[in-house]
């Protein structure tokens, strides 16, 4: 891989997980669920819902009516409530283990696009320098102490220190937003004195 | 005969319950100074023979010297042991049976007393100190971030106007051994952090002080006396590196952007 490639991808890739790490990995997959039940589960959700409905309906009639009276109705109609609620559980069951399953996929598939190629990328190329400062910006303390490291060519910079300068930068600016706007505290009240 | 009548048999009670006292006189007076019918023994306790034992280390029971489980003994207990040894039954309780009561009655709220903690060490904060700390650690945060932004500021338009036109100082992706001579983007980054340093040290004493529960608070404990001091003031200026750290950290990425924008 280019250098300049390398660049830009191992920075799109901290960017990408940092952002992951704001929004929450929760999030994102109760996001992919909502939209995976309108793509691909249509069919269960709605027949969920008529269950659903349904027991409801049957729900209704059968406490307008006595038990004592119509005992036969009565008993029909809780039979047929019972029956419905089974299939409500099993659906339910159903669409709860999709979730599951779903909330996996995209906890991997996370995974794979942030952590690992972050990952691999550094131990890949540990021992590469990204990109060189020119003689003369640094004095020799910085540019071979400092910012090579782990003890790359002087006055080159690597990828453990990008990615670390990277992160450090873009936590410190959304903390800053994150003060700005979060509701500040008030201050105590005076204590009170006996 | 005639029915008594109310007067005459009041006079019969009377007199009856006269001749009844005159009658168990001594009795009752016995009763009282416990030489006639008492469950005491008539003999003074002071004239009783001393016990066997007169140690009073063995006097102690387990529970004084923390054998046992018990790390309160109470009163009563202990007096009765302490009195008790060699106690035979026809010795009298040399202290009266309230005594024993009123001094239980004070032990435990004496307990109570000495099991309260004491204000200093393990006091608990107060409401409105948790709620000052709360905010005072929100304002520092706040001083703390908004002095970094600022410095970020600085330290890009130092780059700006110290790096960007000076094309040959640009930071590229291929290794370039030959120098070009220096540029004193260093010196006003070397400036500028000492100027920021003495601000922030003089601003320190103005910032509001919060509970430290960092990591040095426990590594403090292990540091000898003698170099604590400096320990303390390593600790309140670590600070001054934070920000020299992320000073370097953006110059670095405003570098790795030239070298991009200049590819």
């Amino acid at each position: 891989m280019q250098l300049q490639t390398l660049f830009l991808v191992i920075t799109g890739l901290t960017i990408l997980s940092n952002l992951v790490s704001i929004v929450t990995k929760e999030r994102i997959q109760g996001a992919v669920y909502v939209v995976f039940l309108r793509l691909f589960l249509t069919e269960k959700y709605n027949k969920l819902m008529k269950l659903k409905s349904e027991q409801l309906a049957v729900n209704k009639e059968r406490n307008a009516i006595s038990a004592q009276d119509n005992y036969a109705k009565w008993t029909k109609l809780n039979r047929k409530y019972d029956a419905l609620a089974e299939q409500i559980k099993k659906q339910e069951h159903e669409l709860s283990g999709q979730k599951s399953s779903i909330d996996n996929y995209v906890s991997r598939a996370l995974q794979l696009l942030t952590t690992l190629p972050i990952n691999a990328l550094k131990l890949w190329y540990a021992r590469k320098s990204l990109f060189y400062t020119r003689p003369g910006t640094f004095p020799w303390v910085i540019d071979a102490l400092i910012i090579n490291l782990p003890f790359l060519p002087r006055g080159s910079v690597g990828i453990y220190v990008w990615c670390f300068c990277v992160n450090r930068v873009f936590w410190i600016l959304v903390d800053f937003v994150k003060v700005l706007t979060e509701p500040r505290p008030l201050p105590p009240s005076k204590e009170k004195t006996n | 005969m005639s029915e008594l009548t109310a007067a005459e048999k009041r006079r019969l009670l009377r007199e009856r319950r006269q001749a009844k006292l005159a009658a168990t006189s001594t009795d009752r007076l016995g009763k009282i100074t416990g030489t006639v019918g008492s469950h005491l023994p008539t003999a003074s306790p002071l004239s009783a023979e001393d016990p066997a034992v007169s140690d009073i280390s063995e006097a102690m029971t387990p529970a004084i010297d923390g054998s046992s489980g018990d790390s309160e003994p109470s009163m009563d207990k202990l007096l009765e042991n302490m009195l008790g040894q060699g106690h035979n039954h026809n010795v009298p309780s040399v202290l009266p049976e309230d005594f024993m009561k009123t001094m239980s009655s004070i032990l435990p709220s004496m307990n109570d007393e000495s099991s309260k903690p004491t204000s200093g060490a393990g006091k608990k904060p107060s409401e409105h100190e948790l709620q000052l700390d709360e905010y005072n650690r929100y304002q520092l945060r706040k001083f703390k971030l908004g002095f970094t932004v600022l410095r970020f500021v600085s330290v890009l338009t130092l780059v700006y106007f110290r790096l960007v036109g000076y094309t040959l100082f640009y930071p590229s992706f291929e290794r370039l051994d030959h120098g070009y001579g220096k540029i004193d983007l260093w010196n006003w980054f070397t400036i500028l952090e000492v100027f920021f340093s003495v601000v922030y040290v003089l601003a320190y004493r103005y910032l509001p002080q919060t509970r430290d529960n960092s990591i040095f608070s426990i590594i403090e404990g292990f540091v000898p006396q003698h170099y604590r001091g400096r320990f303390e003031m390593i600790v309140k200026y670590r600070d001054v590196v934070v920000f020299w750290i992320n000073d370097l950290s953006v110059l670095i990425l405003a570098l790795g952007c030239l070298a991009w924008l200049n590819n």
